[in-house]
């Protein structure tokens, strides 16, 4: 997914527990990062529920909701482009295929729409993970170019 | 996340103010569960007027009192929800089963 996106022009590297409250600071981060790009407040809306999602993932299902793990957020920004990468060293997902359906959970309680909001919110995703090591989620999405550089 | 409720007979009334994620989602479902018990509550109407973001586990929330209440002929309404929280309760398909309005009257 970085290939063919330029120069990266920032990175910002967050690290946090795995605490339920921390899911708003994901999303503030979220916010403040992309004041660099003259974005659309709904833009900006979708974006925070995508990382929301993957956020909320890594604390309930990587960590099982256990205050003890550690979640690292990243966020790449080029020109006219963001990538933010979330990740944990929870549990894992076995099927990757099968938790990205819509309306698949593994909890009877969850309605499954954590990645079918992601998908309908970036333009890129990428999830990867490895049983007993852990997930990363990739989102990507375009941003426009920034005002009087283009 | 801010909660106020107001029981009216069988209905209650419940108005959502701040942010509805996985933070708030537990304590919100023990507070409602709490207020259904107490009383004979069969409808419940959430005024979204000053809820500024829902995802997912917000969304739970709502499903899982449809469930409680629909099997005894009670239901659940949504009123005045902003425009950003209304777009995420209409692609998560909860208008099928409950009603939603935005703050603009929009109906679903
Ligand atoms: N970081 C993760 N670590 C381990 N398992 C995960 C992770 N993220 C997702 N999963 C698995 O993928 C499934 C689908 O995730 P998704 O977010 O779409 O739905 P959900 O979280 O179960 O429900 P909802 O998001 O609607 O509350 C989860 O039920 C879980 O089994
Ligand atoms: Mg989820």
């Amino acid at each position: 997914m970085r290939k063919d996106k330029g120069q990266i022009i920032n990175e910002i590297m967050v690290q946090f527990t795995s605490l339920a409250e921390n899911v708003a600071l994901s999303r503030v981060l979220t916010s403040s990062v992309v004041t660099h790009w003259d974005i659309t407040i709904s833009q900006l809306e979708d974006l925070k529920v995508a990382v929301s999602e993957a956020v909320s993932n890594a604390i309930i299902h990587g960590y099982e909701n256990q205050k003890d793990g550690m979640v690292s957020m990243r966020f790449l920004c080029y020109e006219t482009y963001l990538l933010i990468e979330i990740k944990d060293e929870g549990i894992g997902i076995e099927n990757i295929q099968q938790a990205m359906e819509a309306n698949f959970s593994s909890d009877k309680q969850r309605m499954g729409l954590g990645f079918s909001f992601m998908k309908m919110f970036t333009d890129e995703l990428e999830v990867t993970s490895e049983v007993g090591k852990g997930t990363t989620v990739l989102l990507g999405k375009k941003m426009p170019a920034v005002k009087g550089k283009e | 996340m801010n909660l106020y409720c107001l029981r009216e007979g069988t209905v209650l009334k419940v108005k959502i103010i701040g942010e509805l994620d996985m933070n708030v989602a537990g304590s919100l479902k023990e507070r409602l569960d709490k207020e259904m018990n107490a009383a004979d509550v069969r409808h419940l109407i959430f005024d979204f007027s000053e809820l500024d973001f829902i995802d997912s586990s917000g969304l739970g929330v709502l499903i899982s009192c449809y469930r409680q209440l629909a099997p005894i002929g009670g239901s659940v309404r949504i009123e005045k929800a902003k425009q950003n929280v209304y777009r995420i309760l209409e692609l998560s398909g909860i208008p099928k089963v409950m009603a939603v309005s935005s703050e603009g009257g929009d109906t679903k």
